[in-house]
């Protein structure tokens, strides 16, 4: 009932309602400069009125709510950028050192050396002192096979600091995840919206959320309280509620996806190490078998997730057989073959059917772990167009480092071991077709086999050079040592005057062929999978002549270069202890040996200017000169260096559009605050006003019985 | 004559390398949320464009009455002797050079405005779609209040 008592209670709740506004201002001034802070207002409402004379009479004031000022629209919006922004920062940040690495290179490294390594063949062409030009060609090429293999272990180098990087940020997303679920807990027990807003722990896990879309691509689901669910924007849950799911950085693995009707039980088996996923598809039926002639099942490989397949110099799709552990198939970096489920030297048994799909993952990857024994490859993956998959994560600096590792380095390490190889391939062919100021008495190849009895163009030869080899032949020339008089000279014999044919032919083969022509003058054999040639008498050396096959450079003998990428390239042993064993010359159709005429040296020379064909698994042929291939490395590295800056500087710009947005919203503004503050005291100076009028009032009431 | 064309092409490399630089400073002041700044720098690189366009008119006269039925530059300097057309050679390399940067710089600016305006647009629609009556069809066109059925249903009427 209205009365001098209401008054006073009216004037207690403005007392309180002022007290608690003052209190949320002055909590709002102590953090303008707190991170994350979202300005808080307390919400006044007119208390009940009471129906009277002359009418309804007020009973005061009530302060209902402590709120925050936050948008969850811009918030939402302002995650998804961030992740955008952080995933390209991560990459412009790195790739700033390849472009480094490159352009200093593309001066100083392998472009000069390389230019230098055409002149030094050139000179070799002209007469003079040729001993003093070969140690110059020799220490010119030591300088390019320096610059070659310091860009690829410094790339390296950069590949295995984004593996830690990789797996801290793991770390701290597994850490953030279990921060978000426990905020959520401690929501749930304080939180009664409207009434009791935990505005303090909602501001704590949107510092959280934004953290993790720092390093992630992440959706957020706000059903209230600590309803709160976090995804991948691929759809994997991350935290729900109070339980939270942990995602892994794990190692080398593979699975398999069998049709409804396959029996097959085995595994696929690998060997090596790659940036990029291998899908295997079975595109034929049949059973893993050594058997060459048939019977095998084929399948095909993707090095993008089944988008495109790898195809030949010619631009036909690739098919390859399936083979147990004796007789590995090389397919880019990795050696592939199918074992028994549990042994990968066991016997695959049933039959493998078109459709059977197998994933190899020959890296450390990122999987999302639903349950202990469940696990979903969230590893980010760029197509060969160019285009995110979007089952995995696409965002955040995560996906920055991957690709960084991956797509970028990876594609540019491909580029020049595909650089490496040409070169190697390119010189050693005329090379080995050449003579130089020695002949030999016993020489050993340099690639070895992985088998001795498959045919050495196929993919289970394990030669490095295998898919270049041609049907064809070589000869070779034995010479007396003291008198320079041939003893001997032919081309091999494959079985009554046969070729050589890659596809049919082994090493052993091609021991017996040597074995069969030249029997009793020299003696071929195999020696830890590569050929040795020695002379039987030692009065005798040989030297070889025209070679149509490509025999001599794959296994590696009368070569300039050994190895067959840019971490192995290396200059064969015989030339370094004798430079004498460089060829400049070739053997004439009468079987001499002219030290003067330079045409091996003269071929070398001319490769500056002439088109050779490169090919990286992912990316397939292309014919350029080696120097222009080198040059386009280097435009690449470069090109991918702009736009990813330019894609952190579009993204930066949206994300701090939205967070000023947001903090319009939500900052706090002290100018405002201070007003408020004078508002706020005014307010508790009148309602402390209202009590003591209202005690006087009381005072009169009392003073009436005196 | 020569000596005039020379220097229009020297007016017209000057001016595409301050409009590039102008590009690159209002792509800075998109990035730094200054659209003030924008318009501004927008105005100039305007009249800068109008100023080029006038020495390629003025140019073409000059191409024209040098070698009469010339279409362009390339026919010109196709008169010139071997040892003048170097330099020629070189401005028209610049300028194009210059003009495919000013372009690719144009068209980084407009995709970040226009993403900026996107993310405006994308917020006033969304503020837009909370302030609509979420049943646009309380009302039928006969004026009857309609009833809804905001559930999937299989069957309607009385069961």
């Amino acid at each position: 009932m209205p009365g001098v008592n209401s008054i006073l209670d009216i004037g207690k709740l403005a007392l309180f309602a002022s007290q608690s506004a003052i209190e949320v201002t002055g909590n709002n001034i102590s953090n303008v400069n707190t991170p994350g802070y979202s300005r808080q207002r307390v919400n006044l409402e007119e208390s009940i009125s009471i129906d009277y004379a002359p009418g309804q009479l007020g009973t005061g004031v009530k302060a209902t709510e402590v709120f925050r000022y936050f948008d969850e629209f811009v918030e939402e919006q302002f995650t998804v950028k961030v992740a955008d922004r952080n995933r390209w920062d991560a990459l412009w940040q790195n790739l700033r050192s390849v472009d480094g690495l490159f352009n200093e290179s593309s001066s100083r490294g392998i472009s000069s050396a390389m230019d230098q390594f055409w002149n030094d063949w050139q000179d070799l062409t002209s007469p003079g002192v040729s001993t003093a030009k070969r140690e110059a060609l020799l220490g010119n090429t030591r300088t390019l096979l320096n610059a070659i293999h310091s860009t690829q272990a410094d790339m390296a180098r950069m590949q295995s600091q984004m593996n830690g990087f990789i797996e801290q940020e793991v770390e701290e997303v597994n850490g953030l995840l279990h921060d978000i679920a426990e905020i959520n807990r401690q929501i749930n027990s304080h939180d009664i919206p409207g009434q009791n807003n935990a505005n303090a722990l909602l501001d704590r896990r949107t510092v959280l959320v934004r953290e993790l879309a720092q390093r992630m691509d992440i959706d957020t689901i706000d059903n209230g309280s600590g309803n709160f669910t976090v995804l991948t924007k691929a759809g994997q849950t991350l935290v729900d509620g109070q339980e939270t799911f942990e995602i892994k950085f794990e190692g080398p693995s593979s699975t398999k996806d069998l049709t409804a009707g396959s029996n097959f039980a085995g595994d696929v088996y690998f060997d090596g190490s790659d940036d990029f996923e291998y899908t295997v598809e079975v595109v034929q039926d049949g059973s893993v078998t050594s058997n060459a002639g048939g019977g095998a099942a084929l399948f095909r490989v993707s090095l993008d997730g089944g988008r495109t397949w790898m195809t030949d110099e010619d631009g036909n799709e690739k098919h390859f057989s399936a083979r147990p552990e004796g007789e590995k198939v090389s397919i880019g970096d990795l050696k592939i073959w199918f074992g028994s489920e549990t042994d990968s030297g066991g016997v695959a048994t049933g039959t493998l059917r078109q459709g059977d799909t197998f994933t190899i993952v020959p890296k450390e990857g990122l999987y999302w772990y639903e349950t202990t024994s469940s696990r979903v490859n969230i590893t980010p993956q760029i197509y060969s167009n160019g285009a995110d998959d979007t089952r995995r994560l696409t965002g955040g600096s995560l996906t920055g480092y991957f690709h960084f590792r991956d797509y970028n380095v990876g594609r540019y390490q491909d580029r020049l071991d595909a650089f490496a190889k040409s070169l190697a391939w390119e010189v050693n062919r005329l090379h080995s077709q050449g003579t130089g100021e020695q002949k030999y008495s016993d020489l050993t190849g340099t690639y070895a086999v992985d088998s001795t009895s498959a045919p050495l163009g196929s993919n289970s030869s394990g030669l490095a050079f295998a898919d270049k080899l041609q049907a064809g032949n070589l000869q070779i020339y034995v010479y007396d040592a003291a008198s320079g008089q041939m003893v001997s000279n032919g081309s091999l014999d494959f079985g009554g005057g046969a070729n050589f044919d890659p596809e049919v032919h082994s090493l052993d083969d091609v021991v017996n062929a040597i074995n069969t022509k030249f029997a009793g003058t020299l003696t071929a054999e195999v020696a830890s999978g590569r050929l040795r040639i020695k002379s039987n008498d030692p009065n005798n050396e040989f030297a070889f002549g025209t070679d149509t096959s490509g025999l001599l450079a794959g296994l590696g003998v009368n070569t300039f270069f050994q190895g067959s990428d840019a971490s192995s390239l290396e200059l064969n042993a015989n030339v370094v202890q004798d430079p004498d064993f460089i060829a400049t010359s070739h053997v004439n159709g009468a079987g001499e040996t002219n030290h003067g005429d330079n045409t091996t040296a003269k071929a070398i020379a001319e490769l500056k200017d002439r088109k050779v064909t490169l090919s990286t698994a992912r990316e397939g042929a292309t014919s350029q000169t080696l120097s222009g291939y080198f040059n386009n490395i280097v435009g690449t590295v470069g090109a991918d260096t702009a736009a990813a800056e330019y894609n952190y500087k579009f993204h930066n710009t949206l994300a701090q559009n939205l967070e000023d947005r947001q903090e319009e919203v939500s900052g706090v503004n002290l100018d405002e605050e201070m007003g408020n503050l004078i508002k706020f005291q005014h307010s508790y100076t009148a309602a402390a006003k209202l009590i003591s009028t209202a005690d006087k009032m009381l005072q009169t009431v009392m003073s009436l019985k005196n | 004559m020569q000596s005039r064309i020379r220097d229009n092409m020297h007016r017209q490399a000057g001016a595409l390398k301050v409009l590039f630089g102008l590009l690159e400073e209002e792509f800075a002041c998109l990035t730094g949320r200054d659209p003030q700044a924008v318009t501004g720098i927008e105005l100039s690189v305007q009249e800068l464009l109008r100023q080029v366009a006038m020495e390629r008119v003025a140019l073409r006269k000059l191409v024209v009455a040098t070698v009469p039925g010339a279409q362009n530059m390339a026919d010109f300097v196709a008169t010139l002797p071997q040892e003048d057309r170097g330099e020629f050679e070189r401005l028209l390399r610049e300028a194009d050079e210059r003009e495919q940067a000013c372009a690719v710089q144009a068209e980084k600016n407009a995709q970040l405005a226009y993403a900026l305006v996107e993310q405006s647009r994308g917020m006033l629609d969304f503020m837009h779609r909370q302030i609509q009556p979420k049943d646009t069809t309380t009302y039928g066109r006969s004026g009857r209040y309609a009833q809804h059925h905001p559930q999937a249903a299989l069957l309607r009427g009385r069961l």
